[in-house]
């Protein structure tokens, strides 16, 4: 062992080949180095204490390492290398040593290497586990990919398209987008890009790099700054809809990623990513935010308006431009500061960007895209989810969409009827057409006369008897409501239909279809036609209008008054549909018979014996409306009148299609849609009675009030008002079109007040829709056709004979092809006056 | 003892009860039938039909039931051109009958009495309503102003429709110029009195006129009083020498069972409004038999009114 000197040495003195070698400076004040001697390269272990060095015994035992720092400098030449060795000094000297101990620290020396190399192993073998289960995982979810993608369509909105294929209404629960990668434009889709994942189209779905700058980021911050999910990622997050942060779920995320990559193109993942990611609102995808932010189309887009849409996958709620604008303004500044620092994307307007937030500034922070959804026909969508679920029970509609649902519905027309229902009940309102008068019970019992004879206060004895046991009990009364349905009548397909005042939560009954109602007078153009079909009456015959009276069993009377109180005397047939006479349908049912009564109304109503047994009543009641019937029964029956007698059964839905294609439900299966237990098609009457019944119905359509709606056509209709004014109906049919409509409230203890008659209320209404849809071409108009089954025959309007020479009041009118009038009218019709001067004169 | 009158007492009570309820039942039962009677009958035969709305106002069932008979009733006679009629069941429910409906009735009327106004007629009318006998002082005065040969002819028509004989023959007898009413006269005196209507028509006979217009009404007369008697033919010959008695020729010739004659005594047709036409229109018909069964129970309710002589041969067909 060699001593140094006092003062700084320069150089030390290598003690195998004894040269001298210099000291690379600066020379340690204190420590252990190992240095390379420059001439024979040998190791050599210097302690420095004070500058001052010496040479360490080169078989000093070595102190274990607990951690290894080693700190090298190297200089150019000559080549000299401290080697500073804290803890342990690595012996690059072979030590002289007794053979036991050289074994000993030869042992030593292998173990070492073992545990290294085991360990090398062990992690090589668990790296190896680790990955392997990874890809058995990917691999997995290749296999399952058909099956999560499916996860996708279920909130692929169902369709209900109108007779032309255009969209009538849509079923979800969250609304995604449909469109396909080439209808968003090029800009968008590269701005999103630079914004989202700028290496999409190169990297496997997994992003190693970003992911490590991300890491070391996130790190030196210690937050989150900086994310790394690719495209890939976000749509494998938005597929797995798992919000939890944790290992496990990344990991699933990233075999998601993996496997999107390895089953779907780029694009695919591109267009998928494009219609599911959400864009705040209830938006999801950018089709649906761009109909909810900018209501637009997708190539009317503005870059501007690209940059804030695609400024929003993120954090669409942090950067919502309506919740959170100045949140959203700052995110849209970092993104055009990192394009101009890229120098992509130029000229982009802050002047833009300034008027779009202005514009969002008008529009409230808690809009929806189900506040703002349109639905065209809201009781339509209604009918075909019932439908939906009745066929597929098990599913929810709303989630497992993708339906298509081909309909009968005339989108033209429908699209109209919501705002023409509303604007018209709101005007009769206000005109007072239509009150809200509460219905008082009669009182006829002895028991409520003496309660009347008693009670002084005539209010409160109202009260008492008004036939709503209670307030409480009475069902809650949601105001006017109307009910509007249309049928084809060659085909029976419904052209449209709306069943309330306006669709809402709190209003979804669709009484176009589910509500039975009286239906007033209006239920004598069946009875009528019945009578001439079965040969009771013909267009000649001649009814009194009096007054008529009833006893029935256990006294009870019925005297049938006319709605408007007076009565003509002898009237023919038009006059009677004419002014609705209600005695004259009595009397007509009469001769009828309850027998052959039932027998229509079972064609036109209840061809089903079960159907007829529940809801058919055998009484006279029934020729003024006492049946309850649905505005869709009124219709379809109507439709016999220019359908030559046939009625075809009504449907909505032509046919469903699920989102594979397969047809679920067509119309082709007969399937009696609404449940109204018909067949497909009945013949009610012959066709030469219903061309009898047109004919007397055109009259009493033209004075039914629909000329009060603008419409100036013909029409077969009649009106029906049922007591109280608890409903107001018209029923109206032309060659293209039935169409029912009724006006009133659900509570009948609420009735329209006297003004609330059929032809006031709901013929206009009839008039107002029509014409609407005859000035816009939407119908085709047909002109009634001339009779071709039924006979014509000029009549004397005096006998309602056929016409003798002698008459002079004659009018021409169809007859059926086998029941002429009887007879030939003989009447001598001329010096009636001096007939009656003689009479009188006889009169003792 | 207090027990037993407790128990008559009860016995009586439920006796009172029931005979009260059944006899209603049946007044009630008995004026719904009459309804429902003329109502059936209503479907064939409206004219035939009347004399059994007429008669169901006599019992009405219920205030619903009366209304319903008026009404139909009222435009029953409209129909049949029973004006006199219709006045009549406007004035005594003119609660059931809108005014625009009566005033309908007088357009009818006024059209049949030229040279008078409705508001003459219908002054005439309450004047009538207003009179009794020995109490008609304004009618006469109103007549004696007017002059009116229509107006006088109304009010004796109304005279003997209200059957206030003894009001009429004292009106004919209070001024001359009402002489020259002979007809009128007798008619009073034939359905009041029988005796005083030979004493009068022996008077007529001994005065004497070599007028058409007196044979005329003399054969008329002449005719109900054999009609009285029983004398169909005597009656039917006389009727049938009156310009005004083809009718009543043939309604006695029916009597007396001479059916060809009568068939062959008057134009008969279904379209009319007299109902004796109607009747033997079908009595004379071939296949009138079944119309006859329908309307059997107006010809109840007619021969009491008229004479059950007079209808007994409707009967008879009825049986064979």
């Amino acid at each position: 062992m060699t001593m140094a000197v006092l003062s700084k040495p320069t150089k030390f003195h290598c003690p195998k080949c004894s040269k001298a070698s210099r000291l690379p400076e600066p020379v340690p004040q204190k420590g252990r180095f190992t240095l390379t001697c420059a001439h024979c390269r040998s190791k050599v272990i210097l302690l420095f204490e004070d500058y001052q060095y010496k040479v360490e015994n080169e078989f000093q035992k070595p102190i274990p390492p607990l951690v290894q720092k080693k700190l090298i400098y190297e200089e150019a030449s000559p080549r000299t290398v401290y080697e500073k060795k804290q803890t342990i000094q690595k012996s690059t000297i072979r030590p002289i040593s007794k053979p036991n101990q050289r074994k000993r620290d030869s042992k030593s020396g292998s173990s070492f290497g073992k545990f290294l190399v085991i360990s090398f192993f062990i992690g090589l073998f668990i790296f190896i586990i680790t990955f392997a289960t990874f890809l058995s995982g990917v691999i997995q979810t290749k296999k399952e990919l058909p099956e999560y993608i499916s996860l996708l369509q279920k909130n692929v909105p169902t369709k209900i398209l109108d007779r032309n294929g255009e969209l009538v209404s849509e079923i979800f629960q969250k609304r995604t987008s449909t469109l396909r990668l080439s209808d968003y434009p090029e800009d968008l889709i590269s701005i999103l890009l630079n914004i989202e994942d700028r290496k999409f189209y190169s990297h496997p779905g997994i992003d190693i790099f970003s992911i490590f700058r991300a890491l070391v980021r996130n790190a030196s911050t210690m937050s989150y700054k900086q994310g790394a999910s690719t495209i890939t990622q976000q749509l494998a997050r938005i597929i797995l809809d798992d919000r939890r942060k944790s290992i496990i779920r990344k990991i699933k995320e990233a075999q998601l990623a993996l496997a999107l990559e390895a089953m779907l193109s780029k694009d695919e993942i591109l267009e998928m990513y494009m219609n599911q990611v959400y864009l705040g609102h209830g938006a999801f995808g950018f089709g649906e935010g761009i109909k909810f932010y900018f209501k637009k189309n997708p190539i009317e887009l503005t870059r501007e308006e690209m940059v804030l849409l695609a400024s929003l996958p993120s954090a669409p709620n942090k950067y919502s431009p309506l919740k959170n604008p100045e949140g959203s303004m700052g995110r849209v500044e970092d993104i055009l500061f990192s394009f101009r620092s890229r120098g992509i994307f130029p000229g982009l307007q802050k002047e833009q960007f300034r008027e779009i937030y202005s514009n969002f500034a008008m529009r409230s922070p808690s809009e929806t895209v189900f506040g703002s959804r349109e639905d065209l026909a809201p009781y339509v969508t209604e009918h075909v989810r019932s439908i939906l679920n009745s066929i597929e029970p098990e599913k929810n509609i709303y989630e497992s969409g993708g339906y298509t649902i081909e309909t009968t519905l005339d989108k033209n027309i429908q699209v109209k009827i919501p705002s023409l229902v509303q604007n018209y009940l709101a005007k009769a309102i206000k005109s007072g057409k239509i009150q809200k008068k509460r219905i008082f019970k009669e009182r006829d019992s002895l028991e409520e006369k003496e309660i009347l004879s008693r009670i002084a206060d005539i209010q409160i004895a109202n009260d008492l008897l008004f036939a709503g046991l209670s307030w409480d009990s009475a069902p809650s009364e949601k105001g006017i409501q109307a009910a509007v349905v249309a049928i084809q009548p060659e085909t029976g397909e419904i052209l449209f239909l709306h069943g309330g005042e306006e669709f809402s939560a709190k209003n979804q009954y669709n009484r176009a279809l589910q509500m039975r109602r009286q239906t007033g007078s209006s239920i004598k153009a069946i009875l009528y036609a019945s009578a001439i079909d079965n040969g009771d009456i013909n267009a000649g015959s001649k009814v009194i209008d009096a007054p008529l009276y009833y006893k029935g069993g256990g006294g009870k009377e019925w005297s049938p008054d006319n709605l408007s109180g007076t009565y003509d005397g002898e009237i023919n047939l038009r006059t009677a549909l004419i002014k609705s006479k209600n005695t004259a349908a009595v009397q007509i049912a009469e001769k009828m018979g309850l027998g052959v009564l039932d027998k229509y109304f079972t064609r036109f109503f209840f061809p089903d014996p079960k159907e007829r047994k529940e809801r058919m009543r055998s009484d006279l009641s029934v020729a003024l409306g006492s049946l309850e019937l649905s505005p869709l029964e009124m219709a379809s029956a109507f439709t016999a009148f220019v359908n030559e007698g046939t009625i075809k059964r009504p449907f909505l839905i032509r046919k469903i299609i699920n989102n594979s294609g397969e047809v679920i439900y067509s119309n082709k299966d007969m399937i009696d849609e609404f449940k109204l237990h018909v067949p497909e098609e009945r013949q009610a009457i012959r066709p030469d009675s219903a061309e009898v019944i047109t004919s007397l119905l055109r009259d009493s359509g033209r004075a039914s009030g629909v000329r009060v709606g603008n419409y100036q056509g013909e029409v077969a209709g009649k009106t029906g008002t049922t007591n109280d004014y608890k409903d107001a109906w018209f029923v109206g049919v032309r060659p293209d079109i039935s169409l029912s409509i009724w006006v009133g409230y659900d509570n009948p203890g609420f009735g329209l007040g006297p003004q609330g008659i059929g032809g006031a209320v709901a013929a206009p209404l009839w008039g107002e829709i029509v014409h609407f849809a005859d000035e816009n071409r939407f119908l085709t108009n047909r002109a009634f056709p001339s009779p071709s089954q039924s006979k014509t025959h000029t009549i004397c309007i005096l006998s309602g004979k056929e016409a003798g020479k002698q008459c002079t009041r004659v009018a021409t009118e169809l007859f059926l092809s086998d029941a002429p009038p009887e007879g030939t009218c003989t009447e001598d019709h001329s010096g009636k006056v001096s007939d009656e001067k003689e009479w009188m004169r006889q009169m003792f | 003892m207090d027990e037993a009158n407790v128990l008559n007492g009860w016995l009586f009570f439920v006796f009172f009860t029931l005979t009260y309820s059944l006899s209603t039942k049946q007044i009630y039962s008995e004026g719904s039938s009459v309804f429902q009677k003329a109502y059936e009958v209503e479907k064939t035969s409206t004219l035939l039909s009347i004399p059994l709305y007429e008669n169901s106002l006599m019992r009405p069932d219920s205030p619903k039931g009366e209304k319903a008979a008026v009404g139909r009733l009222f435009i029953l006679y409209k129909k049949h051109k029973k004006w006199v009629e219709a006045l009549f069941l406007g004035s005594r429910y003119s609660k059931f009958i809108a005014k625009k409906d009566r005033d309908i009735v007088w357009e009818s009327i006024g059209s049949l009495y030229e040279g008078a106004t409705i508001s003459e007629l219908q002054t005439a009318y309450q004047l009538v309503f207003a009179s009794k006998p020995n109490q008609f002082d304004e009618l006469q005065r109103f007549l004696l102003q007017n002059q009116k040969k229509s107006i006088l002819d109304f009010v004796l028509l109304i005279i003997y429709r209200k059957k206030e004989f003894e009001l009429g023959i004292q009106l004919l007898n209070s001024d001359p110029t009402f002489v020259g009413k002979s007809l009128y006269e007798g008619m009073y005196w034939q359905k009041s009195n029988s005796d005083e209507f030979r004493i009068f028509l022996e008077k007529e006979l001994k005065r004497g006129s070599g007028s058409d217009s007196f044979q005329s009404d003399t054969s008329f007369l002449l005719g109900y009083f054999f009609r009285s008697k029983g004398e169909w033919e005597h009656s039917a010959r006389f009727f049938r020498m009156s310009s005004r008695g083809k009718l009543e020729s043939a309604k006695s010739l029916f009597a007396g069972g001479y059916k060809e004659e009568t068939c062959k005594a008057i134009p008969l047709s279904q379209n009319t409004n007299e109902e004796w036409v109607l009747l033997l229109y079908h009595y004379c018909s071939s296949n009138g038999k079944e119309f006859l069964d329908i309307v059997q129970p107006s010809l109840q309710i007619l021969a009491k009114r008229e004479g059950k002589d007079l209808y007994s041969k409707f009967r008879e067909e009825d049986s064979q």
